[in-house]
């Protein structure tokens, strides 16, 4: 059947990269954006473009009745969600299949099982594939105790670390999971949390899978995320460092397993908690297209957005488990605008000069560029940098060079401490744990050897500048940057 | 003569036939600038030839040398008088860095806290983050009640000073 017009439910990077796919495939494409993302990348990728409400997301992005309603009133007939917003929401998934649309995705009921953090794990320990001990729900004492100090509370609806908090002793037991039950309230309307053993030394490790409407399940191999600050990723490379063959055959044969059990269909990840040197656990399936993706496409050279579209349009897999071969290596590093001198908080404002890195095997996943604005009401991801070389090491070497030619000015980002991240001895040697950022850089500072050079440049623009902007912005000035004005409090002390 | 601030640090910058002065060191020197287009420089500096990307935004210079971002803000010298009147003002005041909604009040006033107690728990851009004492004191004032919505830069908490 094919799609032929597609709404993609989503803004930023995401959006122009799905747009992307599409477009190559000859699907034609429509936005829907906030009132303030009028003129927004998303906008001008797709050529059509639904408003469809106000800034913050539970009146545009997140609403799901004019998502499908300017779907259907532009004649399109699937709807890409991207990641976040309303990528997981069962509810979504399917309102869109009974509006007659296809979801680029898995079926709601699978959605909703594996958005189910308990109800998952279940399925999945009951196929075969090992899982982390826990227990559900007010954890008593007693119980925490059994499953050992540090414990891991996590949101049952959870995902992205919201409703996330480790608790090392008793007495934060019962505040931790106040403060965890609040924010997947919040985040995902349900408070339900569970508590888990918290292996020591993990990294983080996910297959990539691909399943079509016939049966047909492939993966794509690994990707290692163990590199994250405060359980968000910050860094993502293909292959991990840390997989002998053996137990990356044992993986990927579990997260193929996962999803035929789970009767998976378009692209998923299965995300493992990985114990040196072999030692490894379900811990959750996205059902959804990850952040983290390209560093599978640099690899493999198949594009999973196309992928997923093919698979949404009915098609059967172009290929088989065995023609799949990864070369090279690949490494995602996330820039984010946020200022990681004031403990990484989220920088909104103005991008007045945007230029990206380029070269050979350089790729930028962008959403943004000069004279857009980064709001407080979104995700502060401005974009996705990815290197890819013939060895970790060269694909390390082209990130840091990439890293040191990237120029945003107007937000803060935090391409300095990547610079930093990327530079670091055991990132080098592949020594990448989930505790990598607070042990390593626990208070980070940016260096200042260009420092003399950037006050002459300041006050060589002072004296031979244009005047245009020069004056009169001074009250506006203020909302830039508001975490340069912190003034004298601490956020986030102590964690 | 200029002065500039990168945070709390005050620079007295002067930069004259090619060489930079810093808080009266000589910094670089052999400096030669040159502008490429709007916004972008050329920096050499003996043998060595640097791009840099300079924005000009009011008091606000957003500065790229080579792989380094600075966020530099030029004192008006007028102006820095009533700058530092504003600095004393807000030092009792703990102002929201951005948008938010308050979750959880843990003071009250009257409450006399240490350097690092929790004060609030606030939620901005979808994380929740907790607003600690920067400095031992007594609560004057909370101004929002839980659910409270604040705009960025608006008081939150008053911390008086400790008795000591």
């Amino acid at each position: 059947m094919g799609i032929k017009k597609l709404l993609v439910a989503n803004r930023g990077e995401i959006a122009v990269r799905v747009i992307k796919s599409a477009r190559e495939l000859g699907i034609k494409c429509v936005a829907v954006h906030s009132d303030i993302d009028r003129r927004a990348r998303h906008v001008l990728a797709a050529g059509e473009a639904r408003e469809i409400g106000e800034a913050s997301p539970l009146k545009s992005y997140l609403d799901m009745g004019k998502i499908i309603a300017a779907a259907k009133a532009a004649g399109c007939d699937a709807v890409h969600p991207g990641y976040g917003f309303l990528s997981e929401n069962p509810k979504f998934a399917a309102m869109v299949a009974e509006a007659g649309l296809i979801f680029v995705g898995p079926k709601a009921e699978t959605i909703t099982l594996m958005g189910d953090k308990l109800a998952s794990k279940e399925a999945m320990h009951k196929a075969g594939v090992p899982i982390v001990p826990f227990v559900e729900g007010a954890v008593t004492a007693k119980e925490a105790e059994k499953l050992g100090y540090p414990l891991m509370i996590k949101a049952v609806a959870g995902g992205g670390g919201k409703g996330m908090r480790m608790v090392t002793g008793p007495e934060q037991l019962k505040p931790a999971m106040e403060a965890a039950a609040r924010e997947a309230q919040k985040a995902f309307g349900d408070d339900r949390v569970f508590v888990e053993k918290c292996i020591v030394k993990p990294r983080h490790i996910e297959f990539q899978v691909l399943a079509d409407s016939h049966g047909n399940v492939v993966h794509l191999f690994e990707r290692e995320c163990s590199i994250q600050r405060r359980h968000q990723k910050v860094v993502e490379e293909a292959p991990s460092a840390a997989l002998a063959p053996k137990v990356r055959n044992a993986m990927a044969a579990a997260a193929v397993k996962a999803a035929k059990a789970a009767n998976y269909v378009n692209a998923g990840t299965v995300e493992f908690i990985f114990e040196e040197p072999d030692r490894f656990y379900f811990l959750e399936m996205n059902t959804r297209l990850q952040v983290e993706h390209p560093v599978t496409e640099m690899t493999t050279g198949i594009d999973v957005v196309r992928e997923q579209l093919l698979i949404a349009g009915g098609e059967k897999l172009g290929f088989g488990q065995e023609d799949l071969v990864r070369r090279g290596h690949a490494i995602e590093c996330r820039v984010y605008a946020e200022n990681p001198e004031n403990n990484f908080l989220p920088s909104a404002g103005k991008i007045h000069l945007f230029r990206e890195p380029s070269g050979p095997n350089i790729r930028n996943d962008s959403g943004f560029g000069s004279g857009d604005e980064i709001s407080t009401y979104y995700d502060p991801l401005i974009s996705k940098l990815v290197t890819y070389g013939a060895s970790r090491e060269e694909a390390r070497l082209r990130m840091l060079a990439a890293l040191k030619e990237y120029v945003v000015l107007g937000v803060s980002t935090n391409i300095p401490f990547l610079i930093a991240l990327v530079s670091h001895p055991e990132f080098t040697a592949g020594k990448t744990y989930t505790d990598f950022i607070p042990k390593y850089f626990p208070d980070w500072k940016p260096g200042r050897e260009k420092l003399d050079l950037a006050l002459a440049c300041a006050e060589f623009s002072r004296a031979h500048g244009p005047a245009g902007n020069a004056r009169g912005g001074a009250a506006k000035e203020r909302s830039y940057n508001p975490w340069a004005e912190l003034g004298p409090f601490e956020i986030g002390a102590g964690l | 003569m200029n002065l500039y601030t990168l945070g709390d640090e005050k620079f007295e910058v002067e930069f004259k036939n090619g060489a930079v002065t810093v808080n009266g060191r000589e910094a670089v020197r052999g400096v030669a600038l040159e502008q490429l287009a709007e916004k972008s420089l050329l920096v050499k500096t003996g043998s060595s030839v640097l791009p840099a990307f300079v924005h000009r935004e009011g008091d606000v210079f957003f500065c790229w040398v080579a792989g380094e971002t600075y966020r530099i803000c030029g004192v008006d010298q007028d102006s820095a008088q009533e700058a530092s009147a504003r600095h004393d003002a807000g030092d009792k005041a703990l102002t929201a860095p951005m948008p938010g909604k308050v979750v959880k009040v843990l003071v009250k006033p009257g409450d006399e806290v240490k350097r690092g107690a929790k004060l609030l728990i606030i939620e901005s851009m979808k994380m929740e983050t907790e607003i600690s004492a920067p400095r031992d004191g007594k609560v004057s004032a909370v101004k929002y009640g839980e659910g409270g919505v604040f705009g960025e830069g608006e008081v939150l908490v008053e911390l008086e000073q400790g008795s000591k």
